[in-house]
C-alpha cells in the first residue's frame, strides 16, 4: 500500500506527540515491508528549505513542506497556484492509495480538499488531537475569559471568548472547516473522549474511530527500592511547564499536605518551558516550589531517552492538567514503565486512567482533592502495589501499524480496542 | 430764538372781537408771565388764548446822549397796527409816532426772519417786523411804547432800560448782521450812537459802494447811463430807476423797483406797449386794475445819500391786471415834459425769479403779499407760489425738514433723489416734485431707508427710517428746474430747489448697494417706471452688478443685536435642482423673520414656510447667556429648487418687518460632483437627527428627498464605470445561471463561498461573477481570488472599476457580464447548507405558474428564518414610510417545502431572467448604497397576472449585517435607509395612484 504520511511538522526539528506519533506510524508501516510511506513534514522554515519550491527532501522517503497557515480559520495562507499544482504533482508522482494527515495546523484545512479532488481514489484520513477544529482557543476547550473547562462549541458562546470575532465568524469558521472535512473519509481519534466531542460537533460517529497511539516497546523498570519504614512517597512530574498542564496545581497540593505527610513526601518536576511563559505564571510556580522547598525539587527538561532513569526513583506520577487532554504520552509511558498515574476526573485522562485500578483520580483543578488522593497513597501501604498490578501494557506502535493498516483498508469489523490489552 | 423768551410785559387792547370797550386799554393791562423765561410755545398759546395777534417786543432800549436807541419788533400778521410811538399816560394815547427824520426821530425797519420763524402757522404776512429807531427824548421815567392800531385802540408795551452799554450791546448783539446797516447810518447820524457802536459793537464790514448785502440793499450796480436816455436836462439827471422784478402772472404784470427822484421831477410814471407808443397805463393813477403800493427803501436812500424825506418811500410795487398786457416799456414823465423810456423785460418764469424774490423781500414783500391778496383770486398760482416761498423764508435758519443728498437724471428719464428727511411717512401731507408747472406726488413712492448716521444725531430709534429714496419718471421735453415741495402736517413746508445732474444709468449703483434693503424695491419701481425701454432692462442688469457687490461684502454668519442672528453653514449646491442650504437663525424680536431667496436676476423665493426647523443645542448653548428666548430648534434645512450653478450668486434674506432686514451671503462655491458623495455629506449636516423623531421621514421624503431626487434620481452610474474582468479558470461553455456577487468592505466571504460551492457539482453549469464594488480592497481580493482558485478549482470571474457604486448599480455592473440565461443575485454573505440549489430554483423559474422571480429560504447561522417572503407596509416609527415586514423572522422554520407567493422577495438571493432584468434596466440606481432597491425592483418585475414565488425547499445561510437600531444611534447609514425608504415610499404611493 502507498501511504502519504503528512504531519504538520517533522520530530527532527519539533518534539511535539503529533509529529513523533506519526514518524513512529510511518516507521512501524513500512518496517512491515509491505507499504510504501513518503513522510511529508511541514519544515520549520528558514533555511532548512530549498528555495522557490513548496517541497524540500531530506530523506529518500521524507519531504520537508514549505507551508504557512492562519490561526483562527486554519486555512492555508500561503499556496498560490504554483504551490497549489506542486502539491498536486507530489502527490500524482505518488500516486498513494491512503493519505494520512496527522494533523491540517499550519497547512489548512484546505489540503484536505485539494488533495481529495487531485487524488478522488485516494482515502483520505485524518487524525484529530485536540479540538482545534471546534475551537479557536488552540483547541483546548477552554474559556478565554476565566478559563472554565467549555462544554460545547457554539458561534454565540465562541464570540463570548472572542469578543472581536462576531458569531457569524465562528459560524463561518465552523462552516469552512465542515466544508473541508467532507473531503475527509476517515477520522482518528486517539481517545474515545475527544471521538465522542467531535460526534457532538457534528461528525458522522460511523466516520471516526478510536485508535491509539502506538508505543515503542520498552521493559518495565524495577519498583523502587525501598529503606527500611520507608513508603511509596516519591512523586513526579513529566511534562511542560504551562498553565495548561498545571503543575501549579500540584505544587499548591504539597502545600495543603498534613505535617506529617509533608515530612514524608517528595515531588520531581521534570520539564522545560517555565522560562517561555508569562511572568505572572513563573513568578507564580517559582514562589509555590520555593515554599515547598523541603518537598519540591524542579529538574528542568529532560530528554525521552532519560525516562527511564528518571522514572526509576519515582512512585508516582502526578498530572496536573487543567483541560480536558486527548491520549497523553505521559499516561502511556508512565503504564509501559509500570507506574500508576494520580491524574484529574476529566476527559482523556479520566479515559486512560482507571481511578483505583491503574492510579488514582482527583477533582480536576483542585488542589485539596490532589492533596487528598497523595495522602491517601502515603497513608495507604497496600495500595500501590495493587495498582502496579492492574497496570496495561500500552499499545506498540508495531500494533499500531497494523490496526492502521486495517482502518485504511476499512477493515473496521476486526479492529481490536487495543486499550486495556494486557 | 431771542423772541422765544419773552420776558417783557405785554399790556392787551382790545381787538375787534373783543368784548371790552375801548379806552380801557391802560387800567386792564395784564402782565403775563413777567420776570419769567417761557417757552415759545406757552407764550404762543397764553397769547392765542387772548386772541391778541399783534405780538411786540423791544429787544433793547438804551439811552444814548440825548435820546433813546431802541431796537425790537412788531409782529403783525393781521396788519392792525397803524403806528409805533411812545405812551403818553395823560392822554392815554400815542405820542411821538416814530417816523423816520420827523423831530430828530431816526427809524429804520428791518427784515427779522427769525421772528417769522418763530410763529410757524400764524404768519401770513412778510418778515420786515424789525425797527431800529432813534428817539431824542430825554427822560428819566421808564418809556412806555405805543402800538396804534387800526381800529383805533393802543396796545402798550413795557420795557425796562438797559442799565449800561454792556447790558444794551449784549441786547443787540445777536441781531448784529440786521442792524449792521442802518446802526452804521445812525452811527454816522449821531455822534453818540457812533461812540456806542464803535465801542461796544463790532459790525461787520462795510459793503462796497452800491454793492449792498442781500436782503438789505441793492444787488446789482446801478448805471444809470444803461437806465436813462440822453440827452436829459440835469432835473431829470437826477431820477433813478430801477426795476428789480417785472414778472408776467396770470392776469397781469408784476413789476417791483424803486424810482428815486430827489428834485421831485417826476410828474408821473408808467408803463406802457410797443415800445412806449401805446397802452399806457400810470402806475399810481389808481386806475381799475392798477395796484400800486410805495415801499420803504432807506437802502436807496442810503446808496445815493440822498435827503431822507424826499426819498424813504422810494419802492414801489406795482401789479397791472390784464391778461394780454404786453408791457415793454416804462415810461416817466418828467415835470419838465422830458420822457423818459426804458425797456422792460418781462418774464414769465416765476420759479425763476425765487432768487430775486429773496433779493427784494426785505423791502417789498409784504407789499407783494398784500397786492396779490389784493389784486389776484383765492387760488391763484403765483398767490400759492407767494405763499410757499413765505413758507420756505420763514424756515430759514430753522431745521430743515429734508435734506436732498444726492440728485441725479439717470438717461434722461429718471430722476433720483436721495436724502433724509425728519418726518415719517404719516406726518408727510404732500410731497410733490415741480417739473416747469407740472408736478408730481411722490409721497405714494417713497421709499423709506434706514440711516444709522442720521437716526443717532437726530436721537431717533434705531428703527426709525429717516432716509429715503424717491425714483421718479421725468418728461425729458421740459425744460427749468425741479422743485422738491414737501409740507408738513404741522403746516411747515420746505422747497428744494433741486440741481440734478444728467449721468448714465451706472450711477445708480452706489444708491443700490447703500440701500441694500430696499434695492429691489427701487429696481422695480424703476423698471415700471420704464416700462418697454431699454432703460428697465439695463436696470436690471444694473440691479445684478450691484447685487455682485453687495454678496461679496456679505457674510455667512450675522448677529445682530436688535433682531438676531443667523448663519449658513453649509450650501449644497444642486445645479438644476437648486439649492439645500444648512444654517441656523433665531429671531429676538416676538415674530420670526420672513425668509428669502435673492438672485442677481432680481427674482425672489420666499422659504419662510419651507425651512425645516432642526434642532440646535449649540447655538442655543452659546447663546442662551445673552438671549434667553433662542429656541432649541433654531437650526433649519432648507430645500430651493432654484437652478443654481456653482459660484452663482444668492442672498438670503430675513425680513424683520419694520425693524429691520438681515442679509446673508449664501455660499455656492463649493460643490461635488459625485451624487452620493453630496447626498452623503448633506446626511451628515443633519444635526441630531434621532431627536427629530418620526419627522426624520417627512424631512427625508420632502425636503432632502425633492433635493436630492434630481441629483440621483435618473443616474445609471454603473454605465460610466470601466469595469475590468478577471477570468478565473475555465469559464463554463454553457452556464444555466450566473451568478452576482458584489464584495464590498470584506472579500473573506469569497473564500467561503467558493468553498461551499466548489464541493456543490452543479457548479459546473454556473458562471460564477463577483463584482468587487469597492477599489480599496481589490489587491487584496484579487490576492484572496487567486488563492482560492488555486485551493478550490472553481472557475469564476471577479469584475473590478474604480470606484464604490452601491449594490444595485454593482449587480448591474455584473449583470452585463452575465452569460447564462438565469440571474441569481447573491450577496457575499450568503451560503448554501446543501449543494443543488441553483438547479433547484432554476426548475422553479421555469415550472412555478407566471413567476418571474424566485427565492430559497434564508436562514441566520443559529438556522432560524431570516427571509422568508416580504410584504411591505407602514412604519409607525416613521411618518409616510413604508417599511418591509418579514414574516417569521427570527423564528424556526415550520413551513415545509412547498413554494408558495411572496409580495417581495429580497435581493439577498433572487432568482430572476436575465433578458427580464435587463429589460426593465436592472436596479434603480438612484436608491443609495443599497436599500429598498430590490423591494422596488420586485414591483417592476411583476406585471399583471405574474408573482413572485418563495421556494423554501432550498435553505440557505444569510449572515445578514447587523440590524440597524432606530432611533437610538442614528448612523448615517441608517439615514442612508431611511432616505431611500422614504423614495420607495413616495414611488409606492404614486404607483397606487396609477
Amino acid at each position: 500500500m502507498r501511504i502519504l504520511m503528512i504531519s504538520h511538522g517533522h520530530p527532527r526539528f519539533s518534539k511535539g506527540g503529533a509529529e513523533i506519533a506519526a514518524m513512529d506510524l510511518a516507521k512501524a508501516l513500512r518496517a512491515t515491508g509491505k507499504h510504501d510511506v513518503l513522510f511529508v513534514g511541514r519544515s520549520p522554515g528558514g533555511k532548512l528549505q530549498h528555495t522557490g519550491t513548496v517541497f524540500s527532501g531530506i530523506a529518500p522517503n521524507e519531504l520537508l513542506l514549505q507551508s504557512e497557515g492562519e490561526w483562527f480559520l486554519q486555512n492555508q495562507n500561503s499556496f498560490g497556484q504554483e504551490q497549489v499544482d506542486e502539491w498536486i504533482e507530489m502527490l500524482k508522482g505518488f500516486n498513494p492509495d491512503v493519505v494520512h494527515f496527522q494533523h491540517y495546523a499550519h497547512m489548512g484545512v484546505e489540503l484536505l480538499r485539494v488533495t481529495k479532488t487531485a487524488c478522488p481514489t485516494a482515502k483520505i484520513v485524518l487524525t484529530l488531537h485536540e479540538y482545534m477544529a471546534m475551537c479557536a482557543n488552540n483547541g483546548q476547550m477552554i474559556k478565554t475569559t476565566n478559563g472554565a473547562l467549555c462544554y460545547k462549541s457554539d458561534p454565540k458562546d465562541c464570540h463570548r471568548c472572542y469578543p472581536n470575532h462576531s458569531p457569524e465568524d465562528f459560524f463561518l469558521r465552523e462552516r469552512y472547516i465542515k466544508q473541508m472535512f467532507t473531503a475527509v473519509d476517515l477520522f482518528i481519534s486517539p481517545s474515545e473522549f475527544l471521538r465522542q466531542r467531535y460526534i457532538d460537533w457534528g461528525l458522522a460517529p460511523e466516520q471516526i474511530i478510536y485508535l491509539e497511539n502506538g508505543q515503542v516497546p520498552a521493559q518495565r523498570i524495577p519498583s523502587r527500592a525501598l529503606g527500611p519504614d520507608e513508603g511509596r512517597t516519591r512523586f513526579a512530574y513529566y511534562g511542560q511547564i504551562n498553565p495548561y498542564k498545571g503543575v501549579d496545581v500540584i505544587l499548591e497540593a504539597v502545600k495543603l499536605l498534613p505535617k506529617d505527610i509533608k515530612k514524608k513526601v517528595s515531588v520531581d518536576i521534570y520539564g522545560g518551558g517555565l522560562e517561555q511563559q508569562e511572568e505572572a505564571y513563573r513568578e507564580k510556580v517559582n514562589k509555590l516550589i520555593k515554599d515547598s522547598k523541603q518537598q519540591v525539587r524542579y529538574h528542568g527538561a529532560y530528554e525521552a531517552e532519560d525516562m527511564p532513569r528518571l522514572m526509576a526513583d519515582v512512585d508516582w506520577v502526578v498530572m496536573g492538567s487543567i483541560w480536558w487532554e486527548n491520549s497523553p504520552l505521559v499516561i502511556q509511558e508512565a503504564y509501559k514503565f509500570g507506574r500508576p498515574v494520580i491524574c484529574p476526573d476529566i476527559g482523556g485522562m479520566a479515559e486512560k486512567v482507571k481511578d483505583g485500578v491503574t492510579g488514582l483520580h482527583y477533582r480536576a483543578r483542585d488542589p485539596a482533592s490532589l492533596a487528598l488522593a497523595i495522602e491517601k497513597c502515603v497513608r495507604d501501604a497496600t495500595l500501590w502495589d495493587g495498582l502496579c498490578g492492574n497496570l496495561p501494557v500500552p499499545v506498540t506502535v508495531e500494533y499500531s501499524a497494523k490496526a492502521h493498516y486495517q482502518a485504511y483498508r476499512s477493515d473496521y469489523a476486526t479492529l481490536i480496542n487495543p486499550i486495556g490489552e494486557k | 430764538m431771542k423772541q422765544a423768551e419773552i420776558k417783557k410785559t405785554i399790556k392787551r387792547t382790545s381787538t375787534k372781537e373783543s368784548p371790552e370797550p375801548l379806552g380801557a386799554v391802560a387800567s386792564s393791562s395784564i402782565r403775563v408771565n413777567q420776570g419769567k423765561t417761557l417757552e415759545h410755545k406757552d407764550v404762543y398759546q397764553t397769547l392765542a388764548s387772548m386772541r391778541v395777534s399783534v405780538k411786540a417786543h423791544i429787544e433793547s432800549a438804551y439811552r444814548v446822549g440825548n435820546g433813546l436807541l431802541i431796537c425790537g419788533w412788531v409782529f403783525d400778521p393781521d396788519g392792525l397796527v397803524t403806528g409805533l410811538g411812545l405812551y403818553d399816560k395823560n392822554t392815554k394815547s400815542a405820542s411821538h409816532i416814530f417816523y423816520d427824520d420827523e423831530a430828530g426821530c431816526r427809524f429804520c425797519r428791518l427784515s427779522r426772519p427769525d421772528v417769522s420763524a418763530g410763529y410757524p402757522g400764524v404768519l401770513t404776512d412778510g418778515d420786515d417786523h424789525g425797527f431800529l429807531a432813534y428817539l431824542p427824548i430825554n427822560r428819566s421815567e421808564l418809556p412806555q411804547f405805543a402800538l396804534t392800531l387800526k381800529s383805533g385802540a393802543l396796545a402798550v408795551v413795557e420795557h425796562p432800560l438797559d442799565r449800561n452799554a454792556q447790558e444794551a450791546a449784549r441786547h443787540l448783539r445777536p441781531g448784529l448782521r440786521i442792524l449792521a446797516g442802518p446802526l452804521r447810518a445812525l452811527a454816522v447820524q449821531i455822534a453818540e450812537v457812533g461812540d456806542f457802536v464803535n465801542q461796544y459793537l463790532v459790525l461787520p464790514p462795510e459793503p462796497e459802494e452800491l454793492d449792498f448785502e442781500p436782503g438789505l440793499g441793492l444787488t446789482r450796480t446801478f448805471d444809470r447811463d444803461a437806465h436813462v436816455r440822453k440827452p436829459l436836462t440835469e432835473v431829470a439827471q437826477s431820477i433813478k430807476i430801477n426795476i428789480e422784478l417785472a414778472l408776467s402772472i396770470s392776469k397781469g404784470v408784476l413789476i417791483v423797483g424803486y424810482v428815486w427822484d430827489p428834485k421831485h421831477a417826476i410828474r408821473d410814471w408808467g408803463l406802457a406797449e410797443d415800445a412806449g407808443r401805446t397802452g399806457y397805463v400810470a402806475a399810481a393813477g389808481h386806475k381799475q386794475g392798477t395796484f400800486f403800493r410805495r415801499t420803504l427803501r432807506p437802502d436807496v436812500v442810503i446808496a445815493f445819500g440822498g435827503d431822507r424825506r424826499d426819498g424813504d418811500w422810494c419802492g414801489f410795487v406795482l401789479f397791472v391786471s390784464g391778461e394780454r398786457k404786453n408791457f415793454d416799456t416804462l415810461v416817466v414823465r418828467a415835470a419838465t415834459g422830458e420822457t423818459i423810456m426804458l425797456p422792460l423785460a418781462v418774464s414769465s418764469d416765476v420759479w425763476g425769479s425765487w432768487e430775486t424774490m429773496e433779493t427784494i423781500w426785505a423791502h417789498s414783500g409784504t407789499a407783494i403779499r398784500q397786492l396779490a391778496k389784493a389784486a389776484l383770486p383765492e387760488r391763484h398760482a403765483f398767490r400759492d407760489w407767494l405763499e410757499d416761498f413765505v413758507a420756505v423764508q420763514l424756515n430759514k435758519g430753522g431745521a430743515p425738514l429734508a435734506v436732498v443728498e444726492k440728485a441725479i437724471i439717470a438717461e434722461d428719464a429718471i430722476l433720483l433723489l436721495e436724502g433724509w428727511m425728519g418726518l415719517a411717512n404719516d406726518e408727510i401731507t404732500s410731497l410733490e416734485l415741480w417739473q416747469g408747472s407740472e408736478h408730481q406726488n411722490l409721497s405714494q413712492s417713497l421709499i423709506r431707508t434706514m440711516r444709522p448716521d442720521v437716526a443717532s444725531t437726530l436721537g431717533l430709534p434705531p428703527e426709525a427710517q429717516p432716509g429715503y429714496i424717491s425714483a421718479s419718471k421725468i418728461n425729458r421735453d421740459m425744460q427749468g428746474s425741479y422743485r422738491l415741495k414737501l409740507k408738513a402736517k404741522d403746516g411747515r413746508l420746505q422747497i428744494v430747489f433741486l440741481r440734478p445732474t444728467s449721468v448714465d444709468l451706472h450711477f445708480l449703483m452706489p444708491t443700490l448697494v447703500s440701500a441694500w434693503d430696499d434695492a429691489k424695491q427701487i429696481q422695480t419701481h424703476i423698471a415700471e417706471l420704464t416700462r418697454g425701454t431699454d432703460v428697465a432692462q439695463r436696470m436690471g442688469q444694473l440691479y445684478a452688478q450691484a447685487f455682485a457687490v453687495r454678496c461679496k461684502a456679505l457674510p455667512a454668519f450675522i448677529d445682530h443685536p436688535l433682531l438676531g442672528a443667523a448663519a449658513i453653514d453649509r450650501t449644497i449646491v444642486l445645479r438644476e435642482n437648486g439649492l439645500l442650504i444648512f444654517g441656523w437663525s433665531f429671531s429676538s424680536q416676538l415674530a420670526p423673520p420672513a425668509a428669502t431667496l435673492h438672485t442677481p436676476e432680481g427674482g425672489m423665493f420666499e422659504i419662510t414656510d419651507r425651512l425645516f426647523r432642526l434642532p440646535r443645542s449649540d447655538v442655543k448653548q452659546s447663546y442662551i447667556g445673552r438671549i434667553p428666548q433662542v429656541p432649541e430648534y433654531c437650526g433649519f434645512v432648507v430645500h430651493v429648487p432654484l437652478p443654481t450653478a456653482p459660484g452663482e450668486l444668492r442672498m438670503l434674506e430675513f425680513d424683520f418687518g419694520e425693524v429691520g432686514k438681515l442679509w446673508l451671503k449664501i455660499p455656492t462655491d463649493r460643490t461635488n460632483a459625485d451624487g452620493v458623495a453630496v447626498v452623503k455629506e448633506i446626511l451628515q449636516w443633519i444635526p441630531s437627527p434621532e431627536r427629530l423623531g418620526p419627522r426624520l421621514s417627512t424631512l427625508l421624503g420632502n425636503c432632502i428627498g425633492p433635493a436630492v431626487e434630481g441629483l440621483i434620481g435618473t443616474r445609471k452610474i454603473s454605465d460610466a464605470v470601466l469595469p475590468v474582468e478577471r477570468q478565473f479558470g475555465n469559464r463554463s461553455k454553457k452556464p444555466t445561471t450566473s451568478i452576482i456577487v458584489p464584495l464590498y468592505g470584506r472579500c473573506d466571504f469569497l473564500r467561503h463561498q467558493v468553498a461551499h460551492f466548489a464541493a456543490d457539482p452543479g457548479f459546473a453549469d454556473v458562471d460564477l461573477i463577483y463584482v468587487l464594488d469597492d477599489p480599496a480592497i481589490e489587491h487584496e481580493t484579487l490576492f484572496t481570488a487567486g488563492r482560492v482558485h488555486a485551493l478550490f478549482g472553481l472557475a469564476f470571474r471577479v469584475i473590478t472599476y474604480a470606484c464604490n457604486l452601491g449594490f444595485g448599480p454593482a449587480n448591474n455592473v455584473g449583470a452585463q457580464f452575465a452569460l447564462a440565461p438565469n440571474l441569481i443575485l447573491l450577496n457575499s454573505d450568503v451560503l448554501p447548507t446543501a449543494p443543488g440549489w441553483v438547479a433547484g430554483l432554476e426548475q422553479a423559474l421555469k415550472s412555478l405558474r407566471g413567476a418571474k422571480a424566485v427565492a430559497p429560504l434564508l436562514l441566520f447561522h443559529d438556522g432560524m428564518v431570516q427571509h422568508a417572503g416580504m410584504t411591505s407596509g407602514p412604519c409607525v416609527d416613521f411618518d409616510g414610510l413604508l417599511a418591509n415586514r418579514h414574516p417569521g423572522k427570527g423564528l424556526p422554520w415550520t413551513g415545509g417545502d412547498t413554494p408558495y407567493k411572496s409580495d417581495l422577495l429580497s435581493a439577498a438571493c433572487v432568482m430572476v431572467r436575465t433578458e427580464e432584468y435587463r429589460k426593465i434596466g436592472g436596479f434603480d440606481e438612484s436608491f443609495i448604497v443599497g436599500d429598498f432597491e430590490d423591494s422596488d425592483l420586485c414591483r417592476r418585475l411583476v406585471g399583471k397576472g405574474d408573482a413572485l414565488y418563495m421556494v423554501p425547499k432550498f435553505k440557505l445561510w444569510h449572515l445578514e449585517r447587523q440590524s440597524q437600531a432606530i432611533g437610538v444611534n442614528m448612523s448615517q447609514r441608517m439615514l442612508i435607509t431611511l432616505l431611500n425608504g422614504m423614495r420607495y415610499s413616495k414611488r409606492q404611493a404614486a404607483r397606487k395612484e396609477i
